[in-house]
C-alpha cells in the first residue's frame, strides 16, 4: 500500500512537472488519495519553481583558483623524489643497455642489485627521514576572505596599492585589511581562528605560519586602527600562538574570544568574552580574563600615526541614512577612562559590563558632522583608488572585483 | 559521450594531473556543489569559501579516487557534506540561516529579488531539519532537476527507494514548513 501510494505521488509528480497535467486534473484521478496529496505536491510544485542560488563570478573565479594553486602545490610535491629517481634509473638503464656493458652479465646483475637497493632506500628510509627532518621546517599559512560585506580592500605589503577584496582570496602574511565606514570581513586563518573586522578597521597579517606538521601555528595581526573580534581555535600545542599587537599592546590569546578596538589616537582596549588573554605593555603583563576589559591610553611617545584609511563616497548605500549612520559602531576616539593616575603605561583590568565589550559608541556631534567619514582620515600615501584592477598573483580576483549587480539567484527558466 | 563515460575519462585525465580535466570537474560541478552547500548553511559567502575548499580537497585526493561507474557528482557530494561537517563543529552550531547581504545591492526589482530570497532562505532553513537522505533527494529531484533514475544512481539507491525517500522528504518538508521551521 505504501509502495503503490509512493508510485501515485511519483506518476502525479512527473506528469506535473512535465506540464502534461494540471493539479487538479491529477488529483481527480486520485480522489481517495487526493487530501494527503494535494498539500505535497503544491510543495513540490513550489520547491520546483524556485530560482537558483548562484556563486558569484568573482567567488567562483577565486574559488578555481585555490584549486588550481593546490594542484600546482601538489604536482610540485609529486615531482621531486620522482625526478631524482627517473634520473637515477636513467643511468642504470643506460650502463646496461650501453654497447661496451653486453658481454658483461655480472656488472648487470650487480647494477640491477644496487638500483633495486636504492630503490628500496629512496621509498622506504628516505621518505620517513625527509619527513621527519622536513616537519619542523616553518611553512607560511594563509587566511581567507570571507563574509565580505560593503567595501573591503586589501593592500599586498605596506605602501602597495589598495584594491578591493573578494570574498575566498586567500592572503598571505604583509597583506593589509581595511574596512570601510559601513563595511565588516571575516577573516578565516588556516588554523580555524576568525577575527571579524568591524567597519573602521585596518590590519595587517604580520605573520602567518606553522610548522610542516601542522604543530606551532602562528597568527600574529598587526591591528592599526578600529575595532576586531577574534575566535582563537584551541591551541594544538604550547608553540601555538594568535597574537594581535596594536600601537601600544601585544594581546596573547590563552582563551578564546576577545574584541581589540584601537582608536585613532592609539587607545587600545581589550575585552574578553571568553579564556583569557596577555596583554604587555613595555613588557608588563597583565592577564585579562573573561568578563574583564584591559584599556591602555595613547602611546607617551609620539607614534608613527596609524595608516588610516581613506573610504571612497560610493560605499555608503543610498539607502542609509544619518540615522542609520547613527547605528554604526565607530572606533573609540577618547583615551582611556580606566586608567589610573599614576599608571599610565600600564594597562587597566576592569570589570566589564554584562555584554563583555566595550562598544566605541560616536556622539551625535562625530556621526552629523560628518557621516562619511572626515577628511583627516585620508592617507597622505594611498589616496582613493579610481579604479581596483585584480591583484597580482593568486590572490588576484579575476574580474574587476566588487559587487555584482545583479543578485545572486538565476532564473531556473532562464537558462533552460 | 554519455555521462558516465565522460566521468571516467575526465577522473583519469584529472588523476594523470591534466590540468584542463580538473578544471573541467570544476566548470562542471561547482553550481551544483555551491547550490547543495548553500542550502545546509544558508548564507552565500560562507558557501562560496565552502565551495572552494571542496575542490581544494578534490584536487588532494583525486588519485585515491576509485572510479566504480557512479556519477563523479556522488563522491564531489560526499566531500561536500563532510566539509559541511567539519565546517559546522567549527563553528559550533547547525546551519545559519542569515538573510543574504548582498540582495540589497541589486540594482533591477530589489523586491523581487528580496522576496525570492526569503523563500530560498526558508526552504534552506527547512531543509537543515530533514535527513540527510531526505535532504539530497530534495535538492537533487527539485533544485537539480533530476531524474528518478539520475538521483538514484546519484544516491547509489534504487528508483523504489527513491520514490519513497522523496515522499517522506516532501512530507517532512511540509511538517517543518507548517510548524515554522523555516521561519
Amino acid at each position: 500500500m505504501k509502495h503503490q501510494l509512493d508510485d501515485i505521488f511519483d506518476n502525479c509528480l512527473a506528469d506535473l512537472l512535465s506540464g502534461k497535467v494540471s493539479l487538479e486534473e491529477c488529483l481527480a484521478r486520485y480522489p481517495e488519495e487526493a487530501s494527503s496529496l494535494r498539500p505535497l505536491l503544491e510543495l513540490a510544485l513550489q520547491a520546483h519553481g524556485l530560482s537558483l542560488p548562484e556563486m558569484e563570478s568573482a567567488a567562483s573565479g577565486a574559488a578555481k583558483r585555490r584549486m588550481m594553486a593546490a594542484l600546482d602545490e601538489k604536482q610540485h610535491r609529486e615531482l621531486r623524489i620522482p625526478l631524482a629517481l627517473r634520473g637515477f634509473l636513467a643511468r642504470v638503464g643506460a650502463s646496461l643497455s650501453g654497447p661496451g656493458r653486453r658481454g658483461a652479465p655480472l656488472r648487470g646483475t650487480v647494477f640491477v642489485t644496487a638500483a633495486i637497493a636504492l630503490a628500496v632506500v629512496l621509498f622506504t628510509i628516505l621518505p620517513g627521514g625527509l619527513l621527519e627532518v622536513g616537519r619542523y621546517d616553518v611553512v607560511a599559512r594563509t587566511a581567507v576572505l570571507a563574509g565580505v560585506s560593503g567595501v573591503v580592500e586589501v593592500q599586498r605589503s605596506t605602501g602597495g596599492d589598495w584594491r578591493l577584496a573578494t570574498p575566498g582570496i586567500a592572503l598571505n602574511s604583509g597583506y593589509h585589511v581595511r574596512t570601510g565606514s559601513v563595511s565588516s570581513v571575516t577573516l578565516r586563518f588556516f588554523d580555524g581562528s576568525r577575527t571579524v573586522l568591524s567597519p573602521g578597521t585596518e590590519v595587517s597579517l604580520t605573520e602567518l605560519s606553522s610548522r610542516r606538521d601542522g604543530a606551532a601555528r602562528t597568527v600574529i595581526l598587526n591591528q592599526l586602527v578600529g575595532q576586531t573580534d577574534n575566535q582563537v581555535a584551541e591551541m594544538v600545542d604550547a608553540a601555538s600562538r594568535f597574537e594581535i599587537r596594536t600601537p601600544t599592546t601585544v594581546a596573547v590569546v590563552h582563551g578564546t574570544e576577545f574584541s581589540v578596538n584601537v582608536a585613532q589616537d592609539g587607545t587600545t582596549s581589550v575585552s574578553v568574552r571568553e579564556g583569557t588573554v596577555g596583554v604587555t605593555i613595555d613588557g608588563t603583563t597583565e592577564v585579562v580574563g573573561a568578563g574583564q576589559f584591559a584599556s591602555v591610553g595613547p602611546p607617551t611617545t609620539a607614534p608613527e600615526p596609524p595608516p588610516t584609511a581613506t573610504w571612497v563616497a560610493s560605499e555608503t548605500p543610498e539607502e542609509l541614512d544619518k540615522a542609520d549612520l547613527a547605528q554604526i559602531p565607530r572606533p573609540r576616539e577618547t583615551a582611556t577612562s580606566t586608567a589610573e593616575p599614576g599608571q599610565p603605561d600600564g594597562p587597566t583590568v576592569s570589570a566589564a559590563s554584562p555584554s563583555g565589550t566595550p562598544q566605541p559608541t560616536p556622539t551625535s556631534d562625530e556621526v552629523a558632522a560628518d557621516p562619511d567619514g572626515p577628511p583627516d582620515k585620508e592617507h597622505p600615501e594611498h589616496p582613493p583608488q579610481p579604479t581596483h584592477p585584480g591583484l597580482p598573483d593568486q590572490a588576484e580576483p579575476d574580474v574587476p572585483p566588487g559587487r555584482d549587480k545583479e543578485p545572486p539567484w538565476r532564473d531556473k527558466d532562464k537558462n533552460k | 559521450m554519455s555521462g558516465s563515460t565522460d566521468d571516467a575519462t575526465l577522473v583519469a585525465r584529472a588523476q594523470q594531473g591534466d590540468r584542463a580535466a580538473v578544471a573541467e570537474i570544476y566548470e562542471r560541478h561547482h553550481p551544483a556543489i555551491y547550490r547543495y552547500i548553500f542550502y545546509r548553511v544558508g548564507d552565500s559567502p560562507t558557501a562560496e569559501d565552502l565551495t572552494g575548499t571542496v575542490f581544494v580537497r578534490v584536487v588532494e585526493n583525486i588519485d585515491r579516487f576509485v572510479y566504480r561507474g557512479k556519477p563523479l557528482l556522488t563522491w564531489l557530494y560526499t566531500i561536500a557534506r563532510n566539509v559541511v561537517v567539519d565546517h559546522h563543529r567549527r563553528t559550533g552550531g547547525a546551519a545559519a540561516v542569515p538573510l543574504d547581504e548582498r540582495l540589497v545591492t541589486g540594482e533591477g526589482d530589489v523586491e523581487r529579488a528580496a522576496e525570492l530570497a526569503l523563500t530560498q532562505q526558508r526552504l534552506a532553513a527547512a531543509l537543515s531539519h530533514l535527513t540527510d537522505d531526505q535532504r539530497q533527494v530534495i535538492l537533487l529531484k527539485f533544485i537539480e532537476e533530476m531524474s528518478n533514475e539520475e538521483v538514484a544512481e546519484t544516491l547509489g539507491k534504487t528508483i523504489g527507494a527513491v520514490k519513497s525517500l522523496q515522499h517522506r522528504a516532501l512530507a517532512a518538508l511540509q511538517r517543518v514548513l507548517s510548524d515554522g521551521g523555516g521561519r
